[in-house]
């Protein structure tokens, strides 16, 4: 019964001692007592069955007890006004952006920021950890708790985006969000980072009153990981066991933001992905290709199947050699264009993946995608010229979420933080 | 005779009801209204689903309902955000607006209940609800109220799910209970089942030795398997004692296909110990089709038509994979999800060949030829505009270009009033002049085009009028199953044992995917 005071953490185990012991050695769980005939558990673990009916009723009624059923009885026939299920939210200190999240990052879910590096995860979560500080509607006026495992918190940029946003600046001091109340932690490898989400996190967040946690980034921990060649699993036992550890650490998310009512935000990154073998450019051209991407459409659509296996992948690990477009519909290659936020507008190359794969995906509550595409510049190239970069388009693209429809939206990084460029269209820039 | 009335004859039934000492009989006319009643299935807003599901049952024929079928589990799964909960509300709408009485009974593992969507929904769909015969108080029932009769639950972890669903109390399922809704049933039962990494990590124990995690990998594999099946029966025993449909949802894994080799998904649950229970499994995914539509920026109809424009769009498509407890191939059913449910669309196929024909709306549904239900469903295809390069001349008049505009989905689910209006008279035409419906291979007219196309089984009669007609999508794959020519509508689409998984992208190549190539795509299960 090693669960069975997590899941009933008001159970009263004091009738029952004597024959806990030898159901935890038997490795009777929880789940065994309610699906097992309590014969069966009596033989296993050697104790009296009558004892084992009576635990298990006594399980069974604080489960049920525990399980909140109810009806929607209202007498004045509407719906709740604050609907069960409806969240408050840290805002990103942006309308459009805000809008586009439905009030922005939920509290009580897991919400994850992908993109490659330099795409504007940090900044985001760097505004998130100020907003959170906010009154609401802005924020839950907690402090916010910042998690690293590869470069620690960048204390200068959030110190200029705290001087420097445009809706922080006009706050009175005392509103003002402050630095001492962002903690942040370092954690380096993933026996460390399992433990400290278990059993610290939740020491910190009642001792510091958090509401925001942030995890920047999520995957990094786990690349050493299956790097090293362990001679004693094979590669489908090492996958499987990662796929466990994944869906254990969403598990663990999900329920830390549900039980303390806080909001969890993860930072990932990103693989790349090899498109199938599409047809000939010529009959791809649309109208979406930007404009100013005049030199590079023809070489770029021709995909570039390279032996690399990209680090960190999903199960499709190796390249899949190249098809008449995709025979399956269901063929993950095919499918990663609608729920990874790369690849479902036609863009044919520089497609990512998200790492940690489908397992992951599968927990969370909702995925920002920060797209990064190159703008070149528009002029007259030799041949064989590189075309030069004149800047990046970032688009904000809600990928999948529990209480938002998808959108994108483009935005830029300034000093002040993050903005997106319909905003500044309307202030007349 | 007077005398064997009067007196207590021991030995004939009697009908009075004073002697209940007798087997009360119920006559058979009754019987039968009673479990029409008490079986009435509940619809998906899919029609082709619908019909699948219901494809068994025996229906009065004034009363036409399909859909899932009480006592039965079905399973509907997919990525995040391919619809699962869409669906999921859309048959709460029905269930609630179908019969006054009815409860539904929705439990929350976490993805939360949007209940401002699922009023609307039910709001549309009591407004519109026309297909049943017994008397919805439509008018005193607003549709806020209708939400009374949904009981919500919560749960967290897989014992207190294990507890509702193995033991359940008393006060649960509510009485008169038609639906029950588990939303998402994998995360719960994943995060709760023991795995042998996981016991390694917790007892912490770093010098446990080789046998000791064998011997705990292997009863925790037993354990798994006897938790899923005993929960899996489990569901099937509520839904057949309580004579409820019980919908679950659960997310995705990916699996090496054995031929390709590639990585396909399928449901984190595939096992056979979990399938033992599920009676049907619907896989829900997106897709992109290839649309040839006219940019509208103020040109002409015919340079519109010349535009060689292609635009791709996402659509939704539900495919069953598992029928009354067999597995199963059968086409998939497109759809879109609009604010007032969930709207089935036609493969834009049949559009273009429609209007090459005749000008108006294609007409068919997937299933049923001469369904006009099918028909008011379709929204948004015949918005769908196709041009074929060499068919100017007979493409003839299409006014509704400019609904086009707006059907075309961004990233808004499109709006359909347009079209809506403009159904009703052409789709009559259509339907006059073609008795049969039209199930056309789409030529290849351009080649190279874009991966996805759908499926469209073939109907031999009428290839000749419509072959000429070569539509730029390419060809599609057709269905394994062949309709009879003499189809009314009422038979259900024939289910192939399920040993490959029908394309419905198109490959580019001209005519039909040949038989070699489709059982390169076999999936072993």
């Amino acid at each position: 019964m090693t669960n069975l005071l997590t899941v009933l953490p008001d159970f009263d185990t004091q009738p029952y001692t004597h024959i806990l012991p030898s159901l935890e050695k038997a490795l009777i769980s929880t789940a065994d007592l309610l699906t097992l005939d309590a014969l069966d558990v009596a033989k296993r673990a050697q104790v009296p069955p009558s004892e084992v009916k009576k635990l298990a009723s006594a399980v069974l009624n604080g489960l049920h007890a525990s399980t909140t059923l109810r009806e929607l009885g209202l007498p004045t026939g509407n719906v709740p006004a604050t609907e069960p299920g409806q969240y408050e939210a840290i805002s990103t200190l942006d309308d459009v952006l805000d809008t586009a999240l439905g009030g922005g990052v939920a509290i009580g879910k897991v919400t994850e920021f992908v993109g490659e590096s330099a795409a504007g995860k940090t900044q985001f979560l760097l505004t998130l950890l100020l907003s959170a500080q906010l009154n609401p509607p802005h924020g839950v006026g907690k402090a916010a708790l910042y998690i690293s495992t590869e470069a620690p918190l960048q204390t200068t940029r959030l110190a200029q985006i705290l001087d420097q946003h445009p809706k922080l600046a006009v706050l009175p001091p005392d509103e003002r969000p402050t630095m001492a109340r962002v903690q942040s932690a370092h954690i380096h490898d993933l026996e460390a980072q399992d433990h400290i989400l278990r059993f610290q996190v939740p020491v910190m967040l009642q001792r510091h009153d958090v509401g925001l946690l942030v995890i920047d980034s999520i995957a990094a921990n786990y690349r050493p990981e299956f790097d090293k060649g362990n001679a004693k699993r094979s590669a489908a036992e090492s996958f499987v066991k990662r796929g466990n550890q994944v869906t254990d650490l969403g598990t663990l998310l999900r329920e830390t933001a549900e039980k303390y009512g806080i909001a969890v935000v993860v930072a990932n990154q990103v693989a790349d992905r090899f498109a199938a073998f599409e047809p000939p450019p010529s009959q791809l051209q649309t109208s979406q290709q930007i404009q100013k991407q005049l030199s590079v459409s023809a070489p770029q659509n021709v995909p570039i199947l390279s032996s690399t296996t990209p680090q960190g992948t999903s199960p499709d690990g190796a390249v899949t050699p190249p098809s008449l477009s995709t025979d399956d519909p269901l063929a993950l290659d095919h499918q990663h264009r609608f729920f990874t936020g790369w690849g479902d507008d036609l863009q044919r190359t520089n497609l990512k993946t998200p790492s940690l794969g489908l397992a992951w995906t599968n927990q969370l509550a909702a995925r920002v995608a920060l797209v990064k595409v190159p703008i070149y510049e528009a002029k007259q190239y030799m041949a064989g010229e590189e075309p030069n970069i004149a800047g990046w388009k970032r688009t904000f693209k809600v990928v999948f979420s529990e209480w938002c429809p998808s959108s994108c939206s483009e935005f830029e990084i300034s000093s002040g933080g993050v903005r997106s460029i319909a905003e500044q269209h309307e202030n007349g820039l | 005779m007077d005398h064997g009335e009067q007196e207590e004859d021991e030995h004939n039934f009697s009908t009075s009801s004073s002697h209940t000492h007798r087997l009360p009989t119920l006559n058979g006319a009754d019987a039968l209204l009673d479990a029409l009643q008490e079986h009435r299935p509940i619809s998906t807003g899919l029609t082709g689903i619908d019909q699948i599901l219901s494809s068994d049952s025996i229906q009065l024929d004034s009363q036409h309902e399909t859909g899932v079928q009480r006592g039965t589990v079905t399973e509907l799964y997919g990525v995040p955000s391919c619809g699962k909960t869409a669906i999921c509300m859309q048959l709460t709408a029905h269930a609630l607006t179908q019969d006054s009485e009815a409860v539904v009974s929705w439990i929350d593992t976490g993805s939360p209940l949007p209940w401002s969507r699922l009023d609307e929904m039910c709001a549309s769909a009591a407004g519109c609800d026309n297909t049943t015969i017994t008397t919805i108080a439509e008018d005193t029932d607003t549709q806020s109220s209708l939400l009374h009769r949904l009981n919500h639950g919560a749960v967290a972890t897989l014992p207190q799910l294990s507890a509702l669903i193995l033991h359940p109390p008393d006060s649960w399922p509510p009485a008169h209970t038609s639906l029950l809704i588990i939303d998402d049933i994998s995360n719960i039962i994943m995060a709760g089942l023991p795995q042998s990494s996981r016991t390694a990590h917790t007892t912490g124990t770093p010098g446990s030795t080789q046998k000791r995690e064998d011997i705990l990998s292997k009863h925790n594999a037993l354990r798994r398997a006897s938790i899923i099946s005993s929960l899996s029966l489990g569901l099937q025993r509520l839904a057949a004692t309580r004579n409820i449909a019980i919908v679950v949802t659960s997310n995705t894994t990916s699996a090496r296909a054995k031929t390709s080799g590639k990585a396909v998904l399928r449901s984190v649950f595939h096992s056979q110990q979990w399938n033992e229970g599920i009676t049907n499994r619907i896989v829900l995914y997106r897709n992109r089709w290839s649309v040839d539509s006219m940019r509208f920026d103020g040109m002409t109809r015919l340079e519109k038509r010349k535009q060689m424009h292609k635009e791709t769009f996402p659509l939704r498509i539900a495919e069953i994979e598992r029928l009354r407890g067999q597995e199963v191939s059968a086409q998939g059913v497109k759809f879109v999800i609009t604010s007032k449910g969930l709207r089935e669309l036609e493969p834009p196929g049949d559009v273009a060949v429609t209007v090459v024909a005749e000008q108006g709306r294609y007409c068919q549904g997937l299933l049923s030829d001469n369904n006009n239900d099918a028909m008011q469903n379709m929204g948004l295809e015949d918005d769908l505009l196709f041009e074929s390069e060499g068919l100017e001349d007979d493409l003839g008049e299409q006014e509704d270009m400019a609904e086009a505009e707006e059907a075309l989905p961004g990233s808004s689910p499109p709006t359909l009033s347009h079209s809506e209006e403009r159904f009703p008279e052409q789709n009559a035409e259509v339907l006059e002049e073609h008795d049969e419906p039209l199930r056309k291979e789409i030529a290849d007219s351009k080649g190279g085009e874009d991966d996805l196309l759908p499926a469209l089984p073939r109907q031999a009669s009428n290839m000749s009028e419509t072959s000429k007609h070569a539509g730029f999508l390419p060809s599609s794959q057709l269905l394994q199953q062949k309709r009879p020519p003499d189809d009314d509508g009422s038979h259900p689409l024939p289910l192939t044992r399920r040993s490959k998984r029908i394309a419905k992208d198109m490959p580019r190549v001209n005519g039909m995917k040949s038989k070699q190539q489709e059982d390169d795509m076999l999936l072993g299960n």
